[in-house]
């Protein structure tokens, strides 16, 4: 069954998309081959059982690498594949999916108890879900039952989008402060809220060096 | 939420998840919202059904298949419009970014800030088109 989900094209350019994130992990110094084998088997293990996770996360579930070593990765293997000239590949961004999750509230101009089902809901939904979409839509339908008038459609895009623990945490966080800090009706629209999330973004990331790397290849290869 | 923020923010989710073999599938989900949400019959079961659609067109893309159906679309036309323009956009927005040259941009501004900007300004360039 997992055999036959790998031959087809997409399965097999996630894999080596997948693959491609370890290996640049392992060049940076940031895992070794034996910690790399490792989490493509566990992911592997969760693909078979219907579980699709990002090698990444497990990479960061399991301490192998820090929030920071998962950026400068990510940073890396856009560099590496727009050399390639595969940028119009996509691959998974966590924190943009919290950006995402968090405006859903305050442009969907939900009321005070429909941002608290909505929260209640990824928070809840975390603690018993895992990312499949078809569990979300379940979840929101109940807690559109619970409270009638908040959209499941909301919390299932949202949920989906987030895993982790920090991140849903992240979102209900800027999706709250979002929603009930009294902005200006013109920032209740996507178009300035992407503008603000990009100078935010440009301000509080630091962009990777070279220097950097540098210094994470020697402390690797001295490992 | 506006189909039109609907279709910006379902654009930004679409660069956060793997693209799927089907993603044009989803497409059809602001059809199939205003198709369920206009059967009478049906009820309080419209906002599950449509949910259920949305992520049965593309599971691994459902988050932007549920943020697609979101809005509350008015009449055929305004889903028709929703759908051809989120395909459009996705497109332009992809063809962008493709011929963004990053040595070209600052290092801050480099991945996803570069890519929110764009959006931002796309928002604004088609937004006349709402009030037409």
């Amino acid at each position: 069954m997992t055999e036959t989900k790998h031959t087809t094209p997409t399965s097999k350019q996630i894999f080596a998309e997948e693959m491609h994130f370890g290996r640049v992990a392992l060049n940076l110094g940031f895992i070794t081959e034996e910690e790399l084998e490792r989490a493509l088997g566990a992911r592997e293990e969760l693909h078979a059982a219907g579980v699709d996770t990002l090698i990444g996360d497990i990479m960061l579930d399991r301490q192998l690498l820090t929030s920071a070593q998962c950026e400068q990765i990510l940073t890396e293997q856009d560099r590496l594949l727009r050399e390639a000239g595969l940028l119009s590949r996509v691959r998974a961004a966590p924190t943009i999916g919290l950006v995402v999750a968090g405006m859903v509230p305050v442009l969907s101009h939900m009321s005070l108890s429909s941002v608290l089902t909505w929260s209640g809901a990824l928070l809840i939904g975390f603690a018993i879900s895992n990312r499949s979409p078809w569990r979300w839509v379940g979840i929101g339908w109940l807690a559109s039952i619970i409270a009638p008038g908040t959209s499941m459609a909301s919390i299932g895009s949202s949920g989906s989008l987030l895993h982790g623990w920090r991140r849903p945490l992240g979102a209900v966080l800027l999706g709250t402060c979002l929603a009930l800090i009294p902005l200006p009706e013109t920032l209740h629209q996507a178009g300035p809220l992407f503008l603000l999330a990009a100078v935010v973004l440009a301000l509080f990331r630091k962009p990777p060096t070279k220097k950097n790397t540098q210094d994470k290849n020697h402390k690797g290869e001295q490992a | 939420m506006t189909p039109y923020d609907a279709i910006f923010l379902a654009l930004l989710a679409s660069r956060c998840i793997n693209r799927p073999q089907q993603w044009w599938l989803v497409v059809l989900a602001p059809l199939l919202s205003f198709v369920i949400g206009s059967l009478e019959p049906l009820g309080r079961l419209t906002e599950p059904l449509t949910a259920l659609f949305a992520v049965a067109l593309a599971p691994r893309w459902a988050p932007v298949g549920l943020l697609l159906v979101v809005p509350e679309y008015s009449s055929l036309t305004e889903s028709i419009v929703a759908a051809a323009a989120w395909f459009l956009l996705d497109a332009l927005f992809g063809s962008l970014l493709k011929r963004v040259n990053e040595d070209a941009v600052t290092p801050h501004l480099r991945g996803w800030p570069i890519q929110l900007l764009i959006l931002g300004v796309l928002y604004y360039s088609f937004l006349p088109l709402v009030w037409i």
